[in-house]
Protein backbone atom coordinates (compact mmCIF):
# COMPACT_ATOMS: atom_id res chain seq x y z
CA UNK A 1 0.00 0.00 0.00
CA UNK A 2 1.65 3.16 -0.67
CA UNK A 3 0.83 5.81 2.18
CA UNK A 4 0.81 9.75 1.98
CA UNK A 5 1.01 11.24 5.43
CA UNK A 6 0.19 15.26 5.80
CA UNK A 7 2.21 15.27 2.43
CA UNK A 8 2.59 19.17 1.57
CA UNK A 9 4.52 20.95 -1.42
CA UNK A 10 5.72 24.42 -1.29
CA UNK A 11 6.73 26.21 -5.01
CA UNK A 12 8.19 29.46 -3.53
CA UNK A 13 5.50 30.86 -1.52
CA UNK A 14 2.51 29.22 -3.26
CA UNK A 15 1.55 26.00 -1.83
CA UNK A 16 0.46 23.34 -4.42
CA UNK A 17 -0.60 20.47 -1.73
CA UNK A 18 -1.73 20.78 1.58
CA UNK A 19 -1.43 18.04 4.17
CA UNK A 20 -2.53 15.53 1.85
CA UNK A 21 -3.38 12.06 3.25
CA UNK A 22 -4.01 9.50 1.31
CA UNK A 23 -3.70 5.51 0.88
CA UNK A 24 -3.78 3.43 -1.72
CA UNK A 25 -4.46 0.30 -1.44
CA UNK A 26 -3.28 -2.72 -4.51
CA UNK A 27 -5.70 -3.36 -6.26
CA UNK A 28 -7.88 -0.64 -6.88
CA UNK A 29 -8.55 1.57 -9.81
CA UNK A 30 -8.30 5.36 -8.74
CA UNK A 31 -9.39 8.01 -10.58
CA UNK A 32 -7.42 11.25 -9.33
CA UNK A 33 -9.44 14.33 -10.59
CA UNK A 34 -9.15 18.36 -10.03
CA UNK A 35 -8.73 21.46 -12.26
CA UNK A 36 -6.05 22.38 -13.68
CA UNK A 37 -3.39 23.60 -11.04
CA UNK A 38 -5.05 21.38 -8.54
CA UNK A 39 -2.00 19.74 -7.92
CA UNK A 40 -2.82 16.19 -9.79
CA UNK A 41 0.58 16.41 -11.22
CA UNK A 42 2.19 17.58 -8.54
CA UNK A 43 1.01 14.90 -6.42
CA UNK A 44 2.56 11.90 -8.34
CA UNK A 45 5.51 13.64 -9.20
CA UNK A 46 6.29 13.59 -5.19
CA UNK A 47 5.18 9.63 -5.02
CA UNK A 48 8.15 9.45 -7.78
CA UNK A 49 10.07 10.97 -6.20
CA UNK A 50 10.96 13.41 -8.36
CA UNK A 51 9.97 16.67 -6.14
CA UNK A 52 11.17 17.45 -2.64
CA UNK A 53 8.04 17.82 -0.26
CA UNK A 54 7.15 17.71 3.37
CA UNK A 55 5.50 14.86 5.26
CA UNK A 56 5.86 11.13 4.79
CA UNK A 57 5.16 8.84 1.75
CA UNK A 58 5.61 5.23 1.79
CA UNK A 59 5.05 1.95 0.05
CA UNK A 60 4.44 -0.84 1.89
CA UNK A 61 5.94 0.80 4.87
CA UNK A 62 9.32 1.59 3.55
CA UNK A 63 9.91 5.09 2.25
CA UNK A 64 9.83 4.80 -1.93
CA UNK A 65 13.68 4.59 -3.11
CA UNK A 66 15.30 2.77 -5.65
CA UNK A 67 15.43 -0.42 -3.77
CA UNK A 68 11.49 -0.40 -4.18
CA UNK A 69 10.73 1.98 -6.89
CA UNK A 70 10.77 -0.61 -9.64
CA UNK A 71 7.46 -1.65 -8.18
CA UNK A 72 5.71 2.17 -9.69
CA UNK A 73 5.49 2.98 -13.14
CA UNK A 74 4.42 6.16 -14.34
CA UNK A 75 2.90 7.30 -18.00
CA UNK A 76 2.79 10.66 -18.38
CA UNK A 77 0.95 13.31 -20.97
CA UNK A 78 4.72 14.89 -21.52
CA UNK A 79 6.04 11.45 -22.14
CA UNK A 80 9.11 9.64 -20.61
CA UNK A 81 10.37 7.61 -23.43
CA UNK A 82 13.42 8.37 -25.33
CA UNK A 83 12.26 9.71 -29.08
CA UNK A 84 14.94 8.48 -30.56
CA UNK A 85 14.35 5.13 -29.75
CA UNK A 86 12.40 2.30 -31.31
CA UNK A 87 9.96 0.37 -29.25
CA UNK A 88 11.79 -2.95 -29.57
CA UNK A 89 14.82 -1.40 -28.30
CA UNK A 90 12.45 0.18 -25.33
CA UNK A 91 11.83 -3.47 -24.57
CA UNK A 92 15.68 -3.97 -24.37
CA UNK A 93 15.94 -1.38 -21.94
CA UNK A 94 12.91 -1.96 -19.95
CA UNK A 95 14.09 -5.88 -19.36
CA UNK A 96 17.55 -4.82 -18.71
CA UNK A 97 16.49 -2.29 -16.14
CA UNK A 98 12.99 -4.08 -14.86
CA UNK A 99 13.67 -7.46 -13.92
CA UNK A 100 9.74 -7.75 -14.21
CA UNK A 101 9.19 -6.53 -17.44
CA UNK A 102 6.29 -8.29 -19.18
CA UNK A 103 7.70 -8.96 -22.50
CA UNK A 104 4.55 -10.21 -23.52
CA UNK A 105 1.75 -7.73 -22.18
CA UNK A 106 3.98 -5.49 -24.05
CA UNK A 107 3.71 -7.15 -27.73
CA UNK A 108 0.47 -7.96 -27.08
CA UNK A 109 -0.63 -4.27 -26.36
CA UNK A 110 1.75 -3.02 -29.46
CA UNK A 111 -0.15 -5.16 -31.73
CA UNK A 112 -3.41 -4.85 -30.24
CA UNK A 113 -2.80 -1.08 -31.09
CA UNK A 114 -1.18 -1.59 -34.20
CA UNK A 115 2.40 -0.05 -33.14
CA UNK A 116 5.47 -0.59 -35.37
CA UNK A 117 8.39 -1.74 -33.51
CA UNK A 118 10.97 -0.79 -35.91
CA UNK A 119 10.45 2.63 -36.35
CA UNK A 120 11.56 5.32 -33.94
CA UNK A 121 9.55 7.06 -31.10
CA UNK A 122 9.73 10.39 -32.87
CA UNK A 123 8.14 9.31 -35.60
CA UNK A 124 5.36 8.32 -33.68
CA UNK A 125 1.41 10.33 -34.06
CA UNK A 126 0.91 12.21 -31.19
CA UNK A 127 -1.72 9.59 -30.60
CA UNK A 128 0.86 7.15 -30.58
CA UNK A 129 3.07 8.05 -28.76
CA UNK A 130 0.53 8.18 -25.85
CA UNK A 131 -0.60 4.38 -26.32
CA UNK A 132 3.22 3.65 -26.33
CA UNK A 133 3.71 5.71 -23.34
CA UNK A 134 1.17 3.84 -21.67
CA UNK A 135 2.13 0.21 -22.80
CA UNK A 136 5.54 1.17 -21.30
CA UNK A 137 3.63 2.03 -17.64
CA UNK A 138 1.49 -1.33 -17.90
CA UNK A 139 4.55 -3.86 -19.10
CA UNK A 140 7.13 -2.44 -17.02
CA UNK A 141 5.56 -5.25 -14.50
CA UNK A 142 4.69 -2.57 -11.49
CA UNK A 143 2.45 -2.88 -8.80
CA UNK A 144 1.44 0.75 -8.80
CA UNK A 145 0.54 2.31 -11.96
CA UNK A 146 0.76 6.10 -12.06
CA UNK A 147 -1.03 7.26 -15.17
CA UNK A 148 -1.39 11.44 -15.31
CA UNK A 149 -3.37 12.75 -17.93
CA UNK A 150 -2.36 9.93 -20.50
CA UNK A 151 -4.93 10.15 -23.00
CA UNK A 152 -4.58 13.57 -24.02
CA UNK A 153 -4.92 13.55 -27.83
CA UNK A 154 -6.15 10.39 -28.40
CA UNK A 155 -9.84 10.26 -29.97
CA UNK A 156 -13.06 8.83 -27.99
CA UNK A 157 -12.49 5.25 -29.47
CA UNK A 158 -9.14 4.66 -28.60
CA UNK A 159 -9.70 6.06 -25.26
CA UNK A 160 -12.87 3.27 -25.09
CA UNK A 161 -10.29 0.43 -25.81
CA UNK A 162 -8.01 0.84 -23.91
CA UNK A 163 -10.45 1.21 -21.00
CA UNK A 164 -11.70 -2.29 -22.07
CA UNK A 165 -8.20 -3.25 -22.44
CA UNK A 166 -6.76 -2.54 -19.60
CA UNK A 167 -9.62 -4.00 -17.28
CA UNK A 168 -8.86 -7.28 -19.08
CA UNK A 169 -5.27 -7.27 -18.38
CA UNK A 170 -4.72 -6.26 -14.90
CA UNK A 171 -3.40 -8.46 -12.21
CA UNK A 172 -5.72 -8.24 -9.18
CA UNK A 173 -2.42 -6.98 -7.50
CA UNK A 174 -1.75 -4.35 -9.68
CA UNK A 175 -3.34 -0.30 -9.05
CA UNK A 176 -4.02 2.65 -11.36
CA UNK A 177 -3.98 5.98 -10.35
CA UNK A 178 -4.98 7.93 -13.00
CA UNK A 179 -5.05 11.50 -13.13
CA UNK A 180 -7.88 12.74 -15.88
CA UNK A 181 -10.44 15.19 -17.02
CA UNK A 182 -12.48 12.61 -18.43
CA UNK A 183 -14.44 12.43 -16.23
CA UNK A 184 -17.70 11.01 -17.20
CA UNK A 185 -15.71 8.79 -19.81
CA UNK A 186 -13.49 6.98 -16.80
CA UNK A 187 -16.53 6.79 -13.85
CA UNK A 188 -17.57 3.12 -15.54
CA UNK A 189 -14.15 1.99 -15.51
CA UNK A 190 -12.59 3.39 -11.91
CA UNK A 191 -13.56 1.93 -8.65
CA UNK A 192 -12.68 4.62 -6.51
CA UNK A 193 -12.44 8.75 -7.19
CA UNK A 194 -10.00 11.82 -5.41
CA UNK A 195 -10.72 15.07 -5.92
CA UNK A 196 -8.03 17.34 -5.32
CA UNK A 197 -9.11 21.18 -5.32
CA UNK A 198 -6.23 23.87 -4.33
CA UNK A 199 -3.92 20.91 -3.21
CA UNK A 200 -6.40 19.99 -1.22
CA UNK A 201 -8.42 16.44 -0.68
CA UNK A 202 -12.18 17.66 -1.19
CA UNK A 203 -13.69 14.54 -1.90
CA UNK A 204 -12.49 10.19 -1.94
CA UNK A 205 -15.25 8.13 -2.77
CA UNK A 206 -15.93 4.86 -3.75
CA UNK A 207 -17.57 4.71 -7.17
CA UNK A 208 -20.24 1.80 -5.41
CA UNK A 209 -21.27 4.52 -2.71
CA UNK A 210 -22.16 6.59 -5.27
CA UNK A 211 -24.04 4.30 -7.74
CA UNK A 212 -25.46 3.27 -4.13
CA UNK A 213 -26.55 6.49 -3.04
CA UNK A 214 -27.95 7.30 -6.77
CA UNK A 215 -25.47 9.95 -7.76
CA UNK A 216 -23.51 9.98 -10.58
CA UNK A 217 -19.43 10.91 -10.77
CA UNK A 218 -19.74 13.97 -12.64
CA UNK A 219 -22.56 15.40 -9.95
CA UNK A 220 -20.32 14.54 -6.91
CA UNK A 221 -17.41 16.38 -8.92
CA UNK A 222 -19.98 19.17 -9.02
CA UNK A 223 -20.85 18.52 -5.85
CA UNK A 224 -17.35 18.95 -3.90
CA UNK A 225 -16.48 21.85 -6.41
CA UNK A 226 -19.29 23.98 -5.18
CA UNK A 227 -19.82 24.10 -9.37
CA UNK A 228 -22.69 27.08 -9.79
CA UNK A 229 -24.75 25.44 -12.36
CA UNK A 230 -25.93 29.07 -12.93
CA UNK A 231 -22.44 30.33 -13.32
CA UNK A 232 -22.36 30.68 -16.94
CA UNK A 233 -25.53 32.17 -17.82
CA UNK A 234 -24.97 34.79 -15.29
CA UNK A 235 -21.77 35.82 -17.20
CA UNK A 236 -23.41 35.75 -20.29
CA UNK A 237 -26.15 37.80 -18.91
CA UNK A 238 -23.82 40.20 -17.52
CA UNK A 239 -21.38 40.27 -20.75
CA UNK A 240 -24.63 40.76 -22.98
CA UNK A 241 -26.14 43.20 -20.69
CA UNK A 242 -22.82 45.39 -20.42
CA UNK A 243 -22.65 45.49 -24.44
CA UNK A 244 -26.05 46.90 -24.81
CA UNK B 1 33.31 0.72 -30.14
CA UNK B 2 29.26 1.08 -31.26
CA UNK B 3 28.31 -0.96 -28.86
CA UNK B 4 30.06 1.06 -25.99
CA UNK B 5 28.86 4.17 -26.54
CA UNK B 6 25.22 3.12 -27.19
CA UNK B 7 25.22 1.78 -23.91
CA UNK B 8 27.27 4.49 -22.22
CA UNK B 9 25.31 7.91 -23.84
CA UNK B 10 21.83 8.41 -23.05
CA UNK B 11 19.69 5.95 -25.00
CA UNK B 12 18.76 6.79 -28.62
CA UNK B 13 21.81 9.89 -28.36
CA UNK B 14 22.85 10.72 -31.59
CA UNK B 15 26.80 10.05 -30.70
CA UNK B 16 27.51 10.22 -34.22
CA UNK B 17 27.81 13.62 -34.15
CA UNK B 18 29.53 14.05 -31.23
CA UNK B 19 32.30 11.84 -32.12
CA UNK B 20 32.25 13.79 -35.04
CA UNK B 21 32.92 16.92 -33.43
CA UNK B 22 35.61 15.00 -30.56
CA UNK B 23 37.74 13.72 -33.53
CA UNK B 24 38.15 17.41 -35.76
CA UNK B 25 38.41 19.43 -32.58
CA UNK B 26 41.25 17.04 -31.61
CA UNK B 27 42.54 17.07 -34.93
CA UNK B 28 42.77 20.45 -35.46
CA UNK B 29 44.32 21.16 -32.00
CA UNK B 30 47.36 18.18 -32.65
CA UNK B 31 47.69 20.01 -35.68
CA UNK B 32 47.89 23.54 -34.24
CA UNK B 33 50.07 22.36 -31.38
CA UNK B 34 52.54 20.36 -33.53
CA UNK B 35 53.18 22.69 -35.88
CA UNK B 36 53.52 25.83 -33.54
CA UNK B 37 56.36 23.95 -31.77
CA UNK B 38 57.83 22.72 -34.71
CA UNK B 39 58.08 26.39 -36.03
CA UNK B 40 59.25 27.72 -32.60
CA UNK B 41 61.85 24.85 -33.08
CA UNK B 42 63.21 25.82 -36.29
CA UNK B 43 63.30 29.28 -35.61
CA UNK B 44 65.30 28.95 -32.58
CA UNK B 45 67.44 26.67 -34.32
CA UNK B 46 68.39 29.06 -37.33
CA UNK B 47 69.59 31.52 -34.51
CA UNK B 48 72.29 28.87 -33.62
CA UNK B 49 74.32 29.43 -36.89
CA UNK B 50 75.46 31.76 -39.02
CA UNK B 51 76.10 31.72 -42.81
CA UNK B 52 80.04 31.80 -43.64
CA UNK B 53 81.54 31.24 -46.82
CA UNK B 54 78.33 29.64 -48.92
CA UNK B 55 77.39 27.32 -45.55
CA UNK B 56 75.74 27.67 -42.09
CA UNK B 57 78.19 27.62 -39.38
CA UNK B 58 77.32 26.38 -35.78
CA UNK B 59 77.90 29.78 -33.93
CA UNK B 60 80.21 29.24 -30.85
CA UNK B 61 78.41 29.63 -27.42
CA UNK B 62 74.82 30.10 -28.70
CA UNK B 63 72.81 28.07 -26.53
CA UNK B 64 69.28 26.60 -27.50
CA UNK B 65 66.46 28.14 -25.42
CA UNK B 66 64.97 24.93 -23.13
CA UNK B 67 62.41 23.05 -23.90
CA UNK B 68 59.79 23.97 -21.53
CA UNK B 69 60.89 27.54 -22.27
CA UNK B 70 60.07 26.29 -26.75
CA UNK B 71 57.22 24.49 -25.58
CA UNK B 72 55.29 27.23 -23.70
CA UNK B 73 51.32 27.22 -23.90
CA UNK B 74 51.69 25.37 -27.05
CA UNK B 75 49.81 22.26 -25.46
CA UNK B 76 47.21 24.67 -23.14
CA UNK B 77 44.96 24.44 -25.82
CA UNK B 78 43.92 20.54 -25.64
CA UNK B 79 43.68 21.28 -22.05
CA UNK B 80 41.34 23.80 -22.47
CA UNK B 81 39.70 21.96 -25.14
CA UNK B 82 39.50 19.06 -22.48
CA UNK B 83 37.28 21.14 -19.52
CA UNK B 84 35.11 22.50 -22.54
CA UNK B 85 34.07 19.41 -24.43
CA UNK B 86 33.49 17.49 -20.59
CA UNK B 87 31.50 20.43 -20.08
CA UNK B 88 29.71 20.44 -23.18
CA UNK B 89 29.26 17.00 -23.78
CA UNK B 90 27.95 16.50 -20.04
CA UNK B 91 25.55 19.58 -20.65
CA UNK B 92 24.34 17.92 -23.99
CA UNK B 93 23.65 14.44 -22.58
CA UNK B 94 21.83 15.96 -19.32
CA UNK B 95 19.84 17.99 -21.78
CA UNK B 96 18.62 14.98 -23.74
CA UNK B 97 16.77 13.92 -21.15
CA UNK B 98 14.63 16.93 -21.47
CA UNK B 99 14.45 17.50 -25.42
CA UNK B 100 11.27 16.00 -27.30
CA UNK B 101 10.40 13.72 -24.04
CA UNK B 102 10.71 13.76 -20.37
CA UNK B 103 12.76 10.89 -20.80
CA UNK B 104 14.43 12.49 -17.50
CA UNK B 105 11.20 10.70 -15.38
CA UNK B 106 12.25 7.25 -16.86
CA UNK B 107 16.02 7.47 -16.14
CA UNK B 108 14.88 9.21 -12.24
CA UNK B 109 12.91 6.48 -11.50
CA UNK B 110 15.35 3.27 -12.42
CA UNK B 111 16.20 0.93 -9.78
CA UNK B 112 20.16 1.69 -10.77
CA UNK B 113 20.59 4.94 -9.31
CA UNK B 114 23.96 5.20 -11.15
CA UNK B 115 22.33 4.78 -14.77
CA UNK B 116 21.40 8.44 -14.91
CA UNK B 117 25.12 9.81 -14.08
CA UNK B 118 26.88 7.16 -15.97
CA UNK B 119 25.38 7.77 -19.08
CA UNK B 120 25.80 11.33 -19.00
CA UNK B 121 28.95 11.79 -17.81
CA UNK B 122 31.42 8.77 -18.63
CA UNK B 123 31.60 9.18 -22.62
CA UNK B 124 32.37 13.47 -21.46
CA UNK B 125 35.06 11.71 -19.12
CA UNK B 126 36.66 9.36 -21.25
CA UNK B 127 37.12 12.71 -23.92
CA UNK B 128 38.62 14.65 -21.66
CA UNK B 129 41.16 12.22 -20.77
CA UNK B 130 41.46 11.20 -24.75
CA UNK B 131 42.60 15.02 -24.94
CA UNK B 132 45.00 14.60 -21.92
CA UNK B 133 46.45 11.92 -22.99
CA UNK B 134 47.08 13.02 -26.20
CA UNK B 135 48.70 16.25 -24.73
CA UNK B 136 51.16 14.01 -22.81
CA UNK B 137 51.89 12.07 -25.64
CA UNK B 138 52.55 15.00 -27.87
CA UNK B 139 54.68 16.36 -24.76
CA UNK B 140 56.87 13.18 -25.38
CA UNK B 141 56.89 13.99 -29.49
CA UNK B 142 57.93 17.16 -29.17
CA UNK B 143 60.40 16.22 -26.34
CA UNK B 144 61.82 13.63 -28.92
CA UNK B 145 62.31 16.03 -31.37
CA UNK B 146 64.11 18.66 -29.57
CA UNK B 147 66.57 16.60 -28.04
CA UNK B 148 67.10 14.86 -31.51
CA UNK B 149 67.42 18.08 -33.54
CA UNK B 150 69.24 20.22 -31.10
CA UNK B 151 73.38 20.32 -31.13
CA UNK B 152 74.47 18.80 -28.10
CA UNK B 153 76.47 21.56 -27.80
CA UNK B 154 73.97 23.78 -27.64
CA UNK B 155 71.74 21.85 -25.19
CA UNK B 156 71.53 23.56 -21.36
CA UNK B 157 71.91 20.82 -19.07
CA UNK B 158 69.09 19.41 -16.55
CA UNK B 159 66.27 20.02 -18.78
CA UNK B 160 64.21 17.19 -17.17
CA UNK B 161 64.86 19.33 -13.49
CA UNK B 162 63.57 22.24 -15.62
CA UNK B 163 60.34 20.38 -16.25
CA UNK B 164 59.94 19.45 -13.06
CA UNK B 165 60.00 22.76 -11.39
CA UNK B 166 57.20 24.06 -13.39
CA UNK B 167 55.19 21.40 -12.08
CA UNK B 168 55.99 21.60 -8.33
Amino acid sequence: MIELKNLTKQYGTTEALRGINLSLPQGEIIGLFGENGAGKTTLMKCILGFLQYSGKITLDGEPITHKNIARLSFATSEHSFFPGLTPTAHAEFYREHFPRFSAKRFHGLMSFFELPTGRSLRSFSAGQKNQFEVILALAQGADYILMDEPFAGNDVFNRQDFYKMLLGILEPTETVLLSTHLIEEVSGFIGRAVLLRKGEIVGDVQTIELEESGRDLMHFVKEMYHYRADRVSRAIDDIAGEEK
Amino acid sequence: MKRFLEYNVPPGYRYQTECAAVGIALAISVLISLVSFLSALDQAQRALYMWQSEEWILMEGRMMPDFITMLGDKLLGLLILAVFIFAFATLSHYAYYYSGSKSIYLMRRLPNRFELHRRALLVPLLSAFVFVLVALVLFFIDYAVYMTLTPEACLRPDQWQKIWSVFR
